[in-house]
């Protein structure tokens, strides 16, 4: 039989997985956890006098950690919404002592004055589904994917365009990282993390709202026009039985310095409807394979071009592709080091067989594999 | 180039390059000494053992420092900690060791074994910055 701890006993700690870190300064300061027995925790650092270090450990949910990472309440309204904290004396690493304390008995300099808010200085959206009735039994997975897939796209196009568009933002990845986390009830969360600070991915966020909600000062007019674009199969499709959705709302928050700005928008089968009607309801990309050789100008790890392709329907006798190594599938996992590696030793006149999306409009490939012919 | 360390894992993340600039580090004790600008695995300080090793870079590995007085006003605030700590303003050149600045406030660095970061930190006065 399994045996029961109460989270006094130190050991109730043990083995914990750390979920999100959200803040550090001569290692991690503040960050999420669930216990062995999926209990959800908000760990907190208080201090350490060199024999072991203090830290609060508070239950809590989800939901109320994301509003205080949205700057929603500050850190002392979140302890005060918890309630409970477990004061958490940890020697030689792991927990020795631990005392169940609320919070109005909390020593008052264990927690920051009502002004301070946590400004978690990574990029995070959140995105919701609305529709009369929608629960997370009727939002399919596929739906799920569909719709990250759209908004990776719509990230990336923007990102590259403003990278186009700008020389101070060359030297910037164009590619988001992201992942989404799951189906909460009747919403989706895409959380938008960067790997480094990317001001094209601060950028792209700023443009993306200013398009969606029509203010349109500042905003270059070929960045404008992909944006729109990226935004059409992102928009809520009432003609489709499974991406029908009411409206599709965004918000989140974006690092701005040191600070967060938010974000927030929504999509609507309107929005949808004038966009088409602006760029022409037509399909504006193809699936396509082509098969030809690696031109010898590799212009960066994320651009080739493919020549004297074989006969194919688009009648081209040339192709500039694009990717985004998280998506090329090269015999296997491999990562985006792998990817240019893989590339590098292409670029010797090889025969390649290429599949993508080509945009009929830019006449630009992009690929979603690889491989090499004979 | 010798970079400090505690240990034999001990090396900066390959991102990491030379940098110049005015960077903060905050001086929990309020004097300006060695101990200040030492990792925690140096000082055999055993920090939170559930985080692993790749949460642990900045602890087992380098020493932060703050990019803007903003976010060192901020860590004063939010944590017991660092509430009565002093501002060391380091002034990097490129010689001084590898930068990673992992977020737009937050950098690792790492510094020569054989070089002395006070010969270019000063105490801060706050009330100016």
């Amino acid at each position: 039989m399994t045996e029961m701890l109460l989270p006094t006993n130190p050991r109730y700690f043990d083995n914990h997985r750390v979920m999100d870190l959200l803040d550090a300064y001569d290692g991690p300061k503040i960050y999420t956890f669930y216990t062995t027995s999926n209990d959800f925790y908000f760990a907190y650092y208080v201090d350490d006098n060199g024999i072991y270090e203090e830290w609060i450990f508070t239950p809590t949910s989800e939901s109320t950690i994301n509003r205080l990472i949205k700057n929603e309440i500050s850190i002392r309204s979140f302890f005060e919404l918890n309630d409970v904290c477990y004061l958490t004396k940890l020697n030689k690493g792991h927990a020795t002592s631990v005392q169940k304390v609320y919070f109005a008995n909390l020593d008052a300099d264990y927690i920051p004055e009502n002004d301070v808010f946590l400004d978690y200085a990574t990029t995070l959206f959140n995105i919701k589904l609305i529709k009369e009735n929608i629960s997370p039994k009727n939002t399919s997975e596929s739906v799920v994917g569909n719709l990250v897939a759209h908004v990776r796209k719509l990230f990336k196009e923007t990102m590259r365009t403003l990278r186009d568009e700008d020389p101070a933002l060359q030297g910037f990845q164009a590619t988001p990282d992201f992942y989404y986390n799951g189906i909460l009830a009747g919403s989706v969360n895409i959380v938008l993390k960067p790997i480094r600070p990317n001001p094209l991915l601060e950028k792209a966020a700023d443009v993306i709202q200013k398009v969606a909600s029509g203010e349109l000062t500042g905003v270059p007019k070929k960045v404008l026009e992909r944006v729109e674009r990226f935004l059409i199969p992102l928009s809520p499709n009432s003609n489709s039985k499974m991406y029908g959705f009411d409206s599709i709302e965004f918000s989140g928050i974006v690092p701005d310095g040191t600070t967060s700005k938010k974000f927030l928008f929504s999509l609507t089968s309107k929005t949808r409807a004038e966009l088409q009607q602006k760029y022409g309801a037509t399909s504006m990309t193809k699936s396509v394979t082509l098969t030809g050789i690696l031109d010898q100008g590799i212009a960066s790890a994320e651009e080739f071009v493919l020549s004297k392709l074989e006969s194919n329907d688009l009648q081209l006798t040339f192709v500039k592709c694009q990717f985004d190594s998280r998506d090329i599938e090269i015999e296997g996992d491999i990562d985006e080091v792998a990817v240019w590696a893989f590339m590098k030793v292409c670029s010797l006149g090889k025969k390649l067989r290429v599949t993508g999306d080509f945009d009929m409009k830019d006449k630009i490939l992009a690929v979603q594999s690889v491989q090499v012919e004979g | 180039m010798i970079l400090i360390g505690g240990h034999l894992n001990n090396c900066p993340l390959p991102i990491a390059k030379p940098s110049a600039g005015e960077y903060f580090r905050l001086i929990p004790s309020g004097k300006l000494c060695i101990d200040e600008f030492k990792s925690r695995a140096r000082l055999c300080i055993e920090g939170n053992g559930y985080l692993n090793v790749d949460l642990n870079v900045c602890e087992e590995h380098a020493l932060s420092l703050c990019t803007t007085m903003e976010r060192v006003f901020s860590l004063k605030r939010k944590f017991k900690r660092y509430r009565l700590a002093k501002v060391a303003v380091v002034n990097l050149l490129h010689s001084h060791g590898v930068i990673d600045q992992d977020t737009p406030a937050h950098a690792n660095w790492w510094h020569p074994i054989n070089f002395d970061p006070l010969t270019i930190a000063t105490l801060a006065n706050e009330e100016s910055k």
